[in-house]
């Protein structure tokens, strides 16, 4: 009998499983998309891999020509996520900072307890701070000089600075002229570019040494290795099954999915099951199982990092398609942080002209030239200036409360998992005023490099970086899961993703934390219930 | 899939988008609508057909006629208002139209056939300065972009 059956096998579940299956432990992962080759699959190119509604790092079954998987949204718009073996990581910046140690106001245990479980992670995956900048961070690193930040090598961050970026991607490799560039002639990152396209690089490498360290070639290649891990792809799961555990509680006994692909239904036993499907799908699967929820806290306390772009113009060139995605960032305790964005042409576009609230011609107080979206040649051109931008990505620590929820749609039909997940997000009023703050500093930083002309995408509600619905805590009103990070309610059920973050971490970019929090919990589960 | 009458539609707000801008050709001449009416119907089915029933609403209302008889400055006025709803379903429209005719002009859409994997380099990539699909960048020091990229080989 399988001991552990985790559900999803993005950012978090392959570390549980791999933690796991370390100390003997049979594992089952079930991952609703597909199991990706990256050496097959992975064109790197943009609307291919990344097109929301039938790319191939879609949040939708692996047939392409099937709808994706339907999500309602109340005040939200746009939602990144992944399905697949390797899940959102296949397609995020592999940026992986820790969080703030500030923000640890809201967690039950205190930052240095969290400190050996990063280093451990840190240390496997591996996150290396990048040695050397692209022109684009290196534009971005001269403009937070200007401006005024210090320059810091530091994992831990406590106050304002620039950093070259710790990145969850192999270092530089060396290149040579005349050597070709594939492995083992290379062996690293090739800086291609093409990091949100899902990272196939270097040529010819074998898997678990592709350089951008996604779960699918990192944990789960680890994991598999034990020969204690089983992965069944295309399985999306419907049912947590559970028995009475006498007053209100219940107890995990394991887990019901559907085959993504052919529709069987199966189902199977353990002793413990970990939710991983992301912070919408945890929720919603508690939700369709019946599971309790007397205090009512399942899916409450959605965070994201409420995400905006700041984009300068420059008279030289910038090259936004070479390097890694992201190598220098800037950091704001209590506000949040911004960091250099690389991207393709077809992203560039969506992000000047296609997504905004409002239009360029609209009046656009400084310390933007313009903002919002638009149209005709005059878009055109702007867009034609791609090879001379820079794009700053913002992320907001984004406050916590209780109104921002995942919740089952009472109005939509269910679909062939159940009920369908509603996403309900209105940011705070104080998490907009630190959007706000962080986009006019990036502005600076753009003026202070040089930028001509600045523009403000202001996307409203883009949704990255989903987090929290299924936050850890010491209070069951406030929390769905105790501080080690099985359910309150449910005996024998953990979290090991980004849902079980207590809140937005002051903005950084929240794998790593997750994935730090996700090796802590296995080591709690091994400890309780398979000693 | 989508009615032609919609498709026809879909191209009118395509033109006042993506017109051209001397150098590249309009949108609506690289058939960037049918980019706009799939991904619209992949992602919900009738929602191409929904679309370009709202832009013939919107146009009714303002200026008496579908969407597709308007001159360019009335058609951006409806698609303006579109985007500037409060209600989700109705900027969801706008929002497709926009994000999709981006996305078909500014990505590998025009050059790139799925089912046979090959890739002709989309005209919009040359007037960008970008690379499309690269082994790596050698010379990411000197903001020398590198070698010039093997695009033939769209697998890796």
């Amino acid at each position: 009998m399988t001991d552990v059956i985790i559900v999803g096998a993005g950012g978090g579940g392959p570390v549980v499983a791999k933690e796991l299956a370390e100390r003997g432990i049979a594992v089952r992962m079930l991952e609703a998309g597909p199991w990706l080759d990256p050496s097959k699959d992975f064109s790197r190119l943009e609307d291919d891999m990344n097109g929301i509604v039938d790319g191939r790092l879609r949040w939708g079954p692996s047939d392409r020509t099937k709808p994706p998987w339907m999500r309602r949204r109340d005040g939200a718009g746009l939602i990144l996520q992944a399905a697949g073996v390797g899940g959102t990581t296949l397609h995020y910046n592999a940026i992986a900072p820790r969080a703030y140690p500030r923000s640890f106001d809201e967690w039950p245990f205190p930052y240095e307890e969290l400190v050996p479980w990063y280093e451990r992670v840190e240390e496997f995956l591996p996150v290396v701070q990048v040695a050397e900048l692209s022109t684009k961070d290196q534009v971005f690193a001269d403009g937070c000089e200007a401006a005024g930040l210090k320059r810091s090598d530091e994992r831990d961050c406590n106050e304002a600075v620039w950093r070259p970026t710790h990145n969850a991607i192999l270092p530089i490799a060396t290149m040579k002229a005349g050597v070709p560039l594939r492995y083992p002639e290379v062996d690293g990152c090739t800086m291609c570019g093409h990091c949100l396209q899902g990272c196939p690089h270097p040529l010819g490498a074998p898997t678990q040494k592709k350089a951008k360290r996604a779960t699918n070639v990192s944990y789960v290649p680890a994991a598999m290795a034990t020969g204690n891990c089983e992965i069944i792809a295309n399985a999306f799961a419907t049912r947590i099954m559970f028995e009475d555990a006498g007053g209100g509680r219940a107890r995990a006994r394991g887990v019901a999915w559907r085959d993504a692909i052919t529709g069987d239904e199966h189902e199977a036993e353990a002793s413990v099951v970990v939710l991983a499907g992301g912070s919408v799908e945890s929720p919603r699967l508690w939700l369709n199982s019946g599971l309790p929820n007397a205090t009512d806290a399942v899916g409450r306390f959605f965070t994201m990092h409420l995400q905006d772009l700041v984009t300068g113009f420059f008279d030289r060139e910038t090259n936004p398609n070479v390097g890694q995605v992201t190598m220098a960032r800037a950091d704001f305790p209590g506000y949040g942080t911004f960091w250099a964005q690389g991207y393709g042409p077809q992203a560039f576009a969506a992000a000047v002209a296609g997504i905004g609230r409002g239009f360029w011609d609209d009046p656009s107080p400084p310390p933007y030239d313009f903002r919002g979206r638009f149209y005709g040649e005059e878009a055109m051109r702007t867009i034609a200036s791609y090879a001379r931008s820079l794009t700053i990505v913002v992320s907001t620590d984004d406050e916590a409360i209780a109104a921002n929820r995942i919740t089952l749609d009472p109005d939509w039909p269910a679909d062939e998992h159940g009920a369908v997940p509603l996403v309900t997000y209105h940011p705070t009023e104080e998490s907009k005023r630190r959007q706000d703050w962080l986009c006019a500093k990036a502005a600076g930083v753009l003026r202070a490099a040089g930028a001509t002309r600045v523009h403000r995408t202001d996307p409203g509600v883009f949704i990255t970086h989903l987090m929290s619905t299924m936050r850890i805590g010491s209070d069951p009103a406030t929390s769905v899961c105790d501080p080690s990070g099985e359910a309150h309610q449910v005996e024998r059920l953990f979290v090991g993703d980004c849902s079980a973050l207590p809140n937005s971490l002051g903005g950084p970019n929240p794998t790593l934390t997750a994935q730090a929090l996700a090796a802590r919990t296995a080591s709690n589960i091994a400890d309780r219930y398979f000693r | 899939m989508a009615d032609p009458a919609s498709i026809e539609t879909i191209r009118a707000a395509v033109e006042v988008i993506l017109p051209g801008d001397g150098v590249l050709p309009s949108g609506a001449d690289l058939d960037v609508q049918r980019h706009v009416a799939e991904l619209a119907d992949g992602y919900l089915e009738g929602f191409a057909d929904m679309i370009a029933a709202l832009l013939d609403a919107y146009a009714a209302e303002r200026a008496g006629g579908p969407f597709k008889d308007l001159d360019p400055a009335e058609r951006i006025a409806v698609l303006r208002a579109m985007a500037s709803e409060e209600i989700q379903d109705l900027r969801d429209a706008a929002d497709a139209v926009f994000v999709f005719s981006y996305g078909g002009m500014y990505s590998e859409w025009t050059g790139f056939d799925r089912q046979q994997r090959a890739l002709r380099v989309p005209a919009a990539w040359a007037r960008v300065g970008y690379d499309g699909p690269v082994l790596g960048h050698p010379d990411f020091r000197t903001g020398d972009p590198g070698p010039a990229p093997d695009v033939r080989q769209v697998e890796p």
